[in-house]
């Protein structure tokens, strides 16, 4: 009894403890509170985790500055000399570390806002329903939501020193350009410091081991990705993979091998290595009290985000769904509204409604099925695809490379992918996959007044070419 | 100039309608009023009347369903025009193939250009909310949505109602007939869980000899006791239900009535040394129109206090909801309880069918207060209405009589069960 009673006055007692406050942990909390939840998240460094800190916001407040500076070749087109020389890139990054500060403390201020307890502190999972933190004290939780995330993958042989190897957090980090940069990886992250090294005068080699650049990405829709990229000047190495590694003193010799087993010689200044995420799940106390990972050390979750161990959920990037923000933020929601004892409308996220986007320019989004798995699978299907230069509002702006394709299921008219590749297509992507969504058919949206001029005309006329014929082809 | 004549709609839920018949042929003199034909819709057939005058060129055959607003046919004005809309449809039936190819589905409209249209504004017209791609593939399917509960936003129906419809067989187009006077809302196949829950009812009070009968305990006393464990519901991580005591209960009642605990097997007649309780669950059923029905076991709460049958019976009913009952779980119950408290009206009382092979089956309700008298006063206490049936052909009144007395007096004065 009397042990009982001590814990009772050593600990804070919780409806739900989340341990993270990335885009997982600090949206569940939030939808915790108005739920009427007691809440609390624990986080060991800024509120808003990799996402808004080294992830998702510094790395397009680069690219927006890039985007400008980029532009500044059109204002010479008419007139406008700017001196280019005089970029400081130090405060183009600065300004990308002023939009984290800005946006981690409005975080931490919506959780104060919703009496979400934001706990400081490096948290283990002790015991059923129980956390220790580092400095001793112990929180008690009925349920506790694991939203630890992801670090970057570092690969034998190409260990990152900040320096000449960089991670994503690294090149995050970094306050002068260097004259080159060969990325080793070109996945969304490796596009898009492709596309802002590159735009901000770097010489750029992106390699990637898979036949096309973002091997997960529809390839009619890369393939315009991938010409831009070639056109501005960017090496790209695709069907290549990195063997190994020598940093000399002011530069880093990285030997490749081509597909057909041919080495090729790359030196440059700095490397970015962006191999991939690993899940952060080790030293949480998970493995003692039962909680089953994968070999890759991911959570395997079942309905409602929940862990094989009751009261014990997790979300985010430490579970196998894609490593994406508004994946760990939906996670955190359902997770939330289960134990909440509602019936949130979906047990988990359903991979074919979460979009992918790509920030670079033109930006490339998507859902769904890809065309080749259509394939693969042998699903009956139509596709119609429209070049974004067919919406005079693309030729208006200068924007005309692009698409929009959509792939719809032959018998049943159901959405079944969307690739949208273009100026503004991370945006674009919205009204197609409201349509999969909510279960519209192409007519649905064929038949839908678009503004003109806008780039969503190209959506428009995607689908009308699902059943009909496009106005403007 | 001829005229359209459109599949009409007959009622606000109508989406499509099927030609059961052309009253008139084709090529028929029509004036306003004359019948034209039969429309059969999910609910009833109507005969319609000819909405103008002129002759009637038929464009869709028999049997066929289309959605409304369709055109099913055309008024000439006069036999000239007649002529040339009959032969249209020849010119027309050459390059039919290309169009129709690609409706899978026989008897539906092939979904060109137009008919999609058509469909699409008679659904924002009709009331049942339900996506454009679950209309579709009901549609398709000759499935009538009107039948279907949606999942989806707002009670939307959505794809994955339609497949679960089909794959359950609900809502299936009934055979539409005004003539009986009796519409039919659904139709529920018996089979799975509910030909199960059917065949062991019927095989109960088939084959055994059920007696059931019922009297009123005071529960204001052991309501006063329970108190005390909602209470520490802390300490003991269970707010203690009123079902854990009237199983404790009847764990004490079958000390002093053993055979209360038994099976008939074969000639011989076995009494139990444990209790293993089945506790009958309602459970949401596989379509919105009926609940199904579970006896998961408790097993040997002759061995456990009340927090302790508490846990297992709310983590029990807890599996039971989330679908991971096993039939190990359905296994071995030597008598089974079926309350229907909070669930009946107050003060009603059932007679459960017998859980075979069990001797007994106890069927507490839902208790109201009541006026009674306690040594010659008037008082109001709550009494909660009790049943029991047993198979006679295991045990005699005589003991079910003392079982239930004892039950009773457990119930009244919960310190019996100490002993
Ligand atoms: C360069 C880059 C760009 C990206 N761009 C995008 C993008 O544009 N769009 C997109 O959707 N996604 C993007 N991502 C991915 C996105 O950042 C992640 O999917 C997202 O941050 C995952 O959220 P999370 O809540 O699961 O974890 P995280 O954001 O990783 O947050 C986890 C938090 O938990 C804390 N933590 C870990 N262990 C403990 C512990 N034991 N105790 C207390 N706290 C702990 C960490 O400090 C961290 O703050 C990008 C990632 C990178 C690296």
């Amino acid at each position: 009894m009397a042990s009982l009673l001590e814990n009772n006055l050593m600990t804070d007692q919780y409806d739900v403890a989340v341990i993270g406050a990335g885009p997982g942990g600090y949206v569940a909390g939030i939808r915790a509170a108005q739920l009427g939840l007691k809440a609390c998240v624990i986080e060991k460094d800024k509120p808003g985790g990799v996402c808004l800190n080294w992830g998702c916001i510094p790395s397009k407040s680069l690219i927006h500055q890039a985007e400008l500076f980029h532009s500044l070749r059109e204002m010479e087109g008419v007139g406008v000399t700017v001196d280019r020389t005089k970029l400081n890139y130090k405060k183009v990054q600065g300004k990308s570390r002023d939009a984290t500060k800005a946006l981690s403390s409005g975080v931490a201020g919506l959780l104060r806002k919703n009496k979400v307890g934001l706990v400081k502190g490096t948290a283990k999972i002790a015991g059923k329903g129980l956390i220790s933190l580092d400095d001793g004290k112990q929180i008690k939780a009925r349920n506790i939501l694991v939203a630890t995330g992801s670090r970057a993958l570092q690969i034998p042989g190409f260990e990152f020193d900040e320096k000449q190897v960089l991670s994503s957090d690294g090149i995050l980090a970094m306050t002068e350009l260097p004259k080159s940069l060969l990325i080793l990886g070109a996945g969304a992250i490796g596009c898009e410091f492709a596309y802002v090294m590159n735009a901000f005068g770097v010489e750029v080699t992106l390699v990637e081991m898979a036949e096309h650049i973002l091997p997960w990405e529809d390839y009619e829709a890369v393939a315009v990705l991938d010409k831009s990229f070639r056109d501005v000047g960017i090496q790209v190495l695709t069907g290549t993979r990195a063997k190994q590694m020598q940093r000399l003193d002011d530069s880093v010799q990285v030997t490749l091998e081509d597909s057909s087993g041919a080495p090729i010689e790359v030196t440059a200044e700095k490397v970015l290595a962006v191999f991939g995420r690993v899940p952060n799940t080790e030293n949480l106390g998970l493995r003692e009290i039962g909680v089953k990972l994968d070999e890759r050390g991911y959570v395997p979750v079942g309905d409602y985000c929940q862990t094989n161990i009751p009261g014990i959920f997790a979300i985010g990037d430490i579970t196998p769904t894609p490593a994406l923000a508004h994946v760990a933020s939906k996670e955190g929601e359902i997770a939330i509204e289960y134990m909440a004892g509602h019936t949130p409308m979906y047990k988990g996220v359903e991979p074919e409604l979460v979009p992918s986007a790509i920030y670079s320019e033109p930006q490339l989004a998507g859902f769904g099925l890809r065309e080749d798995q259509a394939k693969d699978k042998g699903v009956k299907f139509k596709k119609s695809v429209f070049p974004l230069r067919g919406a005079g509002k693309s030729i208006a702006v200068g924007k005309p490379e692009g698409l929009a394709k959509v792939l719809t299921d032959r018998d049943t008219g159901e959405l079944l992918g969307a690739h949208v590749v273009g100026h503004n297509a991370t945006e674009l992507i919205h009204e197609l996959l409201l349509g999969k969504s909510s279960e519209l058919l192409p007519a649905d949206i064929a038949e839908m007044i678009h503004a003109h001029p806008t780039l969503s005309e190209a959506v428009m006329e995607a689908m009308r070419g699902i059943d009909g014929k496009p106005i403007h082809m | 100039m001829a005229k359209d004549y459109v599949m009409p709609k007959l009622a606000m839920a109508m989406n499509e309608g099927t030609v059961a018949q052309w009253m008139a042929a084709e090529g028929d003199f029509l004036r306003p009023g004359d019948v034209v034909m039969a429309v059969e819709t999910e609910k009833v057939t109507y005969e319609v009347e000819a909405p103008h005058e002129g002759y009637l060129h038929i464009l869709v055959p028999e049997g066929e369903t289309v959605p409304v607003e369709t055109p099913v046919g055309k008024f000439a004005e006069n036999e000239d025009e007649l002529k040339s809309l009959q032969q249209e449809v020849q010119s027309q039936d050459a390059d039919k193939p290309v169009e129709a190819a690609p409706s899978a589905v026989p008897g539906v409209a092939a979904p060109t250009g137009t008919d999609l249209r058509t469909a699409s504004s008679t659904a924002s017209g009709g009331r049942i909310k339900a996506s454009p791609l679950a209309r579709k593939i009901a549609r398709d399917k000759g499935l009538d949505i009107a039948l279907l509960q949606g999942t989806g936003p707002g009670g939307r129906i959505v794809k994955r109602d339609i497949l679960l419809a089909l794959e359950q067989g609900i809502g299936r187009f009934a055979a539409a007939t005004a003539v009986g006077g009796m519409r039919e809302k659904a139709r529920l196949p018996l089979s799975g869980a509910r030909a199960t829950v059917a065949s062991r009812m019927m095989e109960s009070l088939q084959s055994s000899a059920q007696l059931a009968s019922r009297w009123e305990s005071d529960i204001t006393d052991l309501l006063r006791m329970r108190t005390h464990f909602v209470a520490r519901e802390e300490q003991f991580r269970t707010s203690v239900s009123m079902n854990a005591f009237i199983i404790r209960a009847i764990v004490s009642a079958i000390r002093q009535v053993p055979i209360i605990n038994a099976a008939l097997q074969g000639e011989d007649i076995v009494i139990y040394e444990n209790v293993n309780m089945g506790l009958a669950i309602s459970l949401p059923g596989e379509s919105p129109w009926d609940s199904s029905l579970m006896v998961p076991v408790i097993r040997d709460v002759d061995s456990m206090g009340v927090v302790e049958i508490d846990r297992e019976m709310k983590a029990l009913v807890e599996r039971a909801r989330n679908g991971q009952l096993g039939p190990d779980d359905m296994k071995d119950s030597t008598i089974t309880l079926s309350s229907t408290a909070g669930l009946a009206p107050p003060g009603m009382s059932t007679s459960p069918v017998l859980n075979l092979p069990n001797a007994v089956i106890v069927g507490p309700s839902t208790p109201q207060e009541k006026p009674v008298s306690r040594n010659g006063e008037i008082v109001v206490r709550t009494m909660m209405p009790m049943s029991m049936t047993f198979d006679h052909r295991i045990l005699n009144g005589e003991p079910a009589a003392r079982f239930m007395k004892y039950l009773h007096e457990c119930l009244e004065h919960p310190e019996l069960m100490l002993a």
